[in-house]
Order: structure tokens, then C-alpha cells, then sequence
């Protein structure tokens, strides 16, 4: 059975080793494959900084709940791994910074260590009248796509170097079930008005003396729209943009004066921080993420699509919850085919 | 008379953040640094700089309080500046775990740290060997940076700095009126104080950069701090040992306990093992001294035996050093009046 995965960033690549790991002992017939047009380091995964970290208002999305914390258990669990530097992933605490109180974030409790701030902390950020500490994850893109990739490889996954231009294609070429991890650009290959890209533009710089991640928010200017600091394991991430309906992949020189003039007011210190690296990458944002079974009937086929895209800003944040919904919806297309039931007894 | 000439001895945290606030409160004195060792090279250097404070038996608890705070407050201030990543000073947050239950759930620094609160059941879940804990928010100095910083402040307000070895205090009397002793665990030589003993630590210092918060065990063996370019990982407390050499097995010990605290430190590079001896003593001597010799007068202040709190209290320790200097200067004033009476 040939199972086709399209798109490799943390979503392509995670849900291909989820159904990897629970279903090529049980069908040794299965074989996976991923296709895509970019691979890391070229995958907006790699631009994003790898907080583990959902929207503050979430919208009671219990759903979407459920899976942010699946994925912070398993990460949680593998930190103590010899695995867990190569994977990029590692502990952090830090600092979410508003004008006015806020109800506690549904994740207060999936997080370590959460609190409000003291009056003492507050005085760090003039401006901020309210906030949060709590310990949560990092999850590097730049170490994680690889190791996943390598983990992929070593159980014989193929990877190809290759822009899909439509579901139908896959199907003639002989896949029976295709899983479509095509993040924004999901409406080239089936529209979706609700699937818009949510622009970011970030700076990298050289500041190892920050050890704490600082997000401010405001209501004003909407998610990630309010400047942030993220220190990574190498360099930090300076940020603050989120252009609802932007398409442009390049760099603005006005966004980089905003972000870097309200970071450097947040932190002052980062004036001494050499700038590094800058990237602007497409958040793939819709109101809830796209994860369900579509069957296409093709001429005398059924085929099987598994939709699992348009996890905004917070994909790393989520997809390993993803990754394991959407392997339940592969084990059901199993089930159907009766590809996946147990061995009968001969009478 | 002339304006007060002031020698600091000693160039380690505390005889440059002493020169400093000579220097803030006496701006008329002229301040001059004698010291064998500068950075790299001082006790400072091979600590991680960390502001939590260690039990000083012999001092009121109201007075390391007070010489804590006024060290936090002082550095929170810079850490917010645009000063703070040349100065190496740096917020980090962490835990202090413990494998049995301190008597004391809130020590006396508590208030002054930020954040301090009991460790949650989920967050003590990373430590399983341990079954209490504190998470709080502290400044750690990173040096050299911290020291380097000190000392540029210092030559901008005219303070002379010179690499020189001071056999004896009384070799300065002909050119300085007050003699301020920061010679740390050197003062065992210098005065033959025998209250005076080094703790030999060793740590290794290592390049671990996705290590973003500190963990140190309560029972003060085990600990990893986070700096700016290198983690330091400790330690040892070996008292009356005087030996600077790195042991190989201490390295290996080390390194075991660090790694059973925080599994990732098996993927560290580049490690640079350090040793320093820490200048420990019942309480600090902060206190004036005269001494006398044929006739003549040293007014000295002394400002060491910091043991391992060093970098907690330096600050709080250099004000009540300098407010010293100027009872010596007063002290010299009334009897350089009295003598052209």
C-alpha cells in the first residue's frame, strides 16, 4: 500500500513517522513516501523559533486543547534523552507581557511552573502592568526537521524533491492514500477560503546573555503583531509581525525597523546584540486547524485524503497531538479496507 | 590638606567593586588598584557569579540581608540597562532541588530573588531523585565580563590600575593614607590571618548553549549555572586545600553529577576545568585597623574572607568598605588640623 505525504515540514515529516511507527510492524506492505517542493532548511517550520507556546485566547478550542498537550507530554517525556539535543529540544522559562489583566491561558496547566508576575518583575518591562512566568518547551525546527527526516529515512521512508500540482496526479501514479501537509499553500491543490497566510518577519541576533522568552501581547494589535524575544540554543529570535493576508515572502525594511525598535525598547541591552540573520516566512492561519479524512472517488477508486494543515502559528506547539489524530484517521482507512484487521483463525 | 590618597589591594569582585563605591562616595580621593592578579586571573574569575547567598555563620542575618539586597538591587538595575551584556550581567531563572526537605522552606534572601515559590509536583517530576524544591528568578555576574566592565568605570573616573605584588601593607604607607586590604584568600599571607581558610572548588566550564535555566542541588555539591558563553558546573568544598591544579577525577565526579541533575550535559563541548580557592572565614572581616610601627600610622580598612558568597553580597560589602575609608579620611582631617595647631 503506497501512502504519499505531501509537504515535509514539522507537520509532512511528524505525521509520516507517527504512521511509521504505529503501522509498519502491523502491514508490512505499507509503504511511505514524502514528497514536497522545499525541505528544511527551506521550510517555514525553520524560520519559525520553535516555542512551544499556543494563542493566549484560544477560544476554548478543546480540541486543538487536547492535542497542544499531547505534544507537550511527549516532548516533556523526551528531555531527558540522550536524543534531546539533537532533536533541538530543551526547557525554557520566561515572560508574556500585557497592558491589563487577562484570564489565565486553558494551557496554564500543561506548562510548568505558572504564575503571575510580581510588581518587582513587572518594573523589567515599563510599559506592561500584567503577566505571566511559567517553564515550557523549545523545539528548534533547524535540528528537529533533520532529525525526523533521519529518523524517516533509517525505516526506509523515500523522500522526493517534487512540487505536487494536484491530488489526481498522486492517485494515477498508483498512491492510495495521500496525506496533504501542504500548510499555506494547501489551496494550490483544494481552495480554502478560510486557509490565509499569516505573514511573520523575524531577526536573528547573536545575544547569548538572554536566557528568557518574552512575548508581549496586545488586544489592539492582534497574535505575534506585539513584539517577542525567543533565545534559541544559538541565536535569538527577534519578532512581532503577523499581516493577515500577505502573501510577500520578503523581507520589508519597515517591518525590520519595527521589530527591531521595539525589541531593542523592550530589552535595551539587544542594541548590543549583533544582527545575524533575517526571514519571512508564511504562517499557514485558519480559524481551526484542517484535520479530517476526505475520500475522492476517482473513476472506479475510492482514494483517501487525510487533510492536516493550517496550524497558524503554533504548529510546532500542536503537531505531534496532529500527527497522532491524523494517524488514527490512517488506521481507520485501514480498518475499512480490512487491510488492519487481526488474522482470523483457519476452521 | 591634599586630597585623601587611597591604595585598594586586590583586584577580584570585591577589591574593584570597592574602588568603585570609594570612587561614587569619595569623588575628591585619589583611588589607585594594586593587585598581583587582574581578570582573567582572580578567585572572581573562576566563579559562576551567582547571586544566591551562602550561610555566613558569623554574620547577624540582618546585616547579609541587607549587603544582599543592596547587591541585587544595584545589579537588577544594570540588567535592565543597555549596559547589562557588557557588564555580564544576566537574569536567569531555576531551581534549587533538594533530596531531604530543608528545614527552612523560605530562607532569608527569599523576598529579594524574584519569583520564589516552592517547586509544583510536575515541575519536581524532572528530578527524581529529589522530593522538594524552589524555583526562583536571580542575576548571575559573568566574568571576566563583570570585572572588565568594573575596571573600565574605574580608569574613566581616574582610578589607576597597576599589576604589582604587595609583600607587606606597610610597603604602601609612604605613598597612600589609607590602605583598603580585598585580598581575599592572599590575606592569609599578607596578615597571617589565621581565621582565614581557602574551600577549594573545581568546576568545569562547559559549552552548552540550549541550557537556559540553572539547577543546583540544596546541599550546595551539585550545581549548573548558565552564562553568557559557557555553563559552569560544580563543584567541590575542600577545606584547607590550597592546591590550584585541576584533579582528573574531581572532573569526572563533577561531570557524573552534573549529568544525573541534567541529562543533556552528555552532548557539552569544550570543557575548561578551573580551580579557585574561596576565601573562607567564620564572618567577613569588613572592619578599620591602625596599625603602628615606630611611630607611624597605617589607617587600613579590610573588606575580605567572602568564602563562597563573594558575588551575593559584594556590592552591600564595597558600600560599608568605602563609608569606612571615609571615617579613616575624617580620622586624617582632625589630625592633620589638630596638628597645625
Amino acid at each position: 500500500m503506497r501512502v504519499a505525504v505531501i509537504g515535509a515540514g514539522v507537520i509532512g515529516l511528524s505525521t509520516a513517522l507517527c504512521i511509521q511507527e504505529q503501522y509498519q510492524g502491523l502491514l508490512p506492505a505499507l509503504q511511505l513516501e514524502v514528497y514536497a517542493d522545499h525541505y528544511t532548511p527551506h521550510t517555514t517550520s525553520d524560520g519559525a523559533a520553535g516555542l512551544w507556546q499556543p494563542y493566549v485566547n484560544d477560544h476554548s478550542n478543546l480540541q486543538q486543547l487536547l492535542w497542544n498537550k499531547e505534544t507537550f507530554d511527549y516532548l516533556l517525556g523526551h528531555l531527558g534523552s540522550p536524543q534531546a539535543k539533537e532533536m533541538g529540544l530543551f526547557l525554557i522559562s520566561g515572560y508574556n507581557l500585557f497592558t491589563h489583566p487577562v484570564p489565565d491561558p486553558s494551557w496554564k496547566n500543561i506548562v510548568l511552573g505558572f504564575r503571575n508576575l510580581t510588581p518587582k518583575e513587572l518594573d523589567l518591562f515599563p510599559g506592561y502592568s500584567y503577566g505571566w512566568f511559567n517553564t515550557a518547551l523549545m523545539l528548534e525546527g533547524r535540528s528537529y526537521l533533520p532529525w525526523l527526516t533521519n529518523r524517516l529515512t533509517e525505516r526506509g521512508v523515500k523522500f522526493f524533491h517534487k512540487k505536487v500540482e494536484s491530488f489526481q496526479e498522486m492517485f494515477a501514479q498508483g498512491v492510495d492514500v495521500l496525506i496533504n501537509c501542504t500548510g499555506v499553500r494547501a489551496g494550490e491543490l483544494q481552495p480554502d477560503p478560510q486557509l490565509q497566510p499569516g505573514r511573520g518577519q523575524i531577526i536573528k541576533v547573536l545575544a547569548p546573555w538572554v536566557k528568557h522568552f518574552i512575548i508581549t501581547h496586545s488586544t489592539e494589535s492582534g497574535i505575534y503583531n506585539s513584539p517577542y524575544i525567543i533565545p534559541g540554543s544559538e541565536l535569538t529570535v527577534l519578532g512581532g509581525i503577523n499581516q493577515h493576508g500577505n502573501w510577500n515572502e520578503e523581507n520589508s525594511a519597515q517591518d525590520h525597523r519595527t521589530i527591531w525598535e521595539s525589541c531593542c525598547r523592550l530589552l535595551p541591552t539587544l542594541q548590543e546584540a549583533k544582527i545575524v540573520e533575517e526571514w519571512s516566512g508564511l504562517r499557514p492561519s485558519r480559524p481551526r486547524v484542517r484535520l479530517e479524512r476526505e475520500s475522492i472517488h476517482q473513476e472506479h477508486l475510492q482514494a483517501e485524503v487525510i487533510h492536516n494543515y493550517g496550524h497558524g502559528g503554533f504548529g510546532i506547539t500542536i503537531h505531534w497531538g496532529c500527527a497522532m489524530a491524523a494517524a488514527r484517521l490512517f488506521g481507520s482507512i485501514l480498518q475499512e479496507k480490512k487491510l488492519a484487521s487481526p488474522p482470523q483463525p483457519h476452521l | 590638606m591634599a586630597a585623601a590618597k587611597v591604595a585598594v589591594v586586590g583586584a577580584g569582585v570585591i577589591g574593584l567593586s570597592t574602588a568603585q563605591c570609594i570612587v561614587e562616595a569619595w569623588p575628591s580621593c585619589s583611588v589607585t588598584v594594586l593587585a598581583e592578579q587582574f581578570s582573567p586571573n582572580t578567585t572572581s574569575d573562576v566563579a559562576a557569579g551567582m547571586l544566591i547567598p551562602h550561610p555566613c555563620p558569623g554574620t547577624p542575618i540582618h546585616l547579609q540581608k541587607q549587603w544582599f539586597k543592596e547587591t541585587f538591587t544595584y545589579l537588577f538595575a544594570i540588567s535592565s540597562s543597555a549596559e547589562a551584556s557588557e557588564a555580564g550581567i544576566h537574569l536567569v531563572s531555576g531551581w534549587q532541588v533538594f533530596k531531604k526537605t530543608p528545614k527552612e522552606e523560605f530562607p532569608f534572601w527569599s523576598d529579594v530573588v524574584l519569583g520564589f515559590r516552592p517547586m509544583s509536583k510536575a515541575e519536581l517530576q524532572k528530578f527524581p531523585q529529589h522530593r522538594f524544591g524552589q524555583a526562583f528568578t536571580t542575576l548571575k555576574c559573568d566574568c571576566p565580563p563583570y570585572l572588565l566592565w568594573l575596571q573600565k568605570r574605574l580608569k574613566a573616573a581616574g582610578v589607576q590600575l597597576y599589576s604589582r605584588a604587595v609583600a607587606d601593607l606597610w610597603e604602601l604607607q609612604s605613598k597612600y593614607d589609607v590602605v583598603v586590604n580585598c585580598t581575599g584568600i592572599g590575606a592569609q599571607q599578607l596578615l597571617g590571618d589565621e581565621e582565614l581558610c581557602p574551600v577549594r572548588g573545581q568546576v568545569l566550564k562547559v559549552h552548552a548553549p540550549w541550557l537556559k535555566n540553572f539547577i543546583r542541588d540544596g546541599d550546595g555539591s551539585t550545581y549548573i549555572y548558565p552564562g553568557i558563553h559557557r555553563v559552569t558546573l560544580g563543584g567541590t568544598r575542600e577545606k584547607e586545600n590550597w592546591s590550584l591544579s585541576p584533579d582528573p577525577g574531581t572532573t569526572k565526579a563533577i561531570f557524573d553529577r552534573c549529568c544525573s541533575l541534567e541529562p543533556s550535559l552528555q552532548g557539552a563541548q569544550d570543557m575548561e576545568v578551573r580551580v579557585g580557592l574561596r576565601p573562607s572565614r567564620q564572618s567577613v572581616r569588613l572592619q578599620r585597623e591602625v596599625l603602628s610601627q615606630g611611630g607611624v600610622k597605617l589607617l587600613v580598612v579590610h573588606n575580605y574572607g567572602h568564602g563562597a558568597g563573594g558575588f551575593s553580597i559584594h556590592r552591600g560589602t564595597a558600600k560599608e568598605a568605602a563609608r569606612l575609608v571615609g571615617e579613616c579620611i575624617a580620622a586624617l582631617k582632625g589630625s592633620s588640623l589638630r596638628a597645625k595647631l
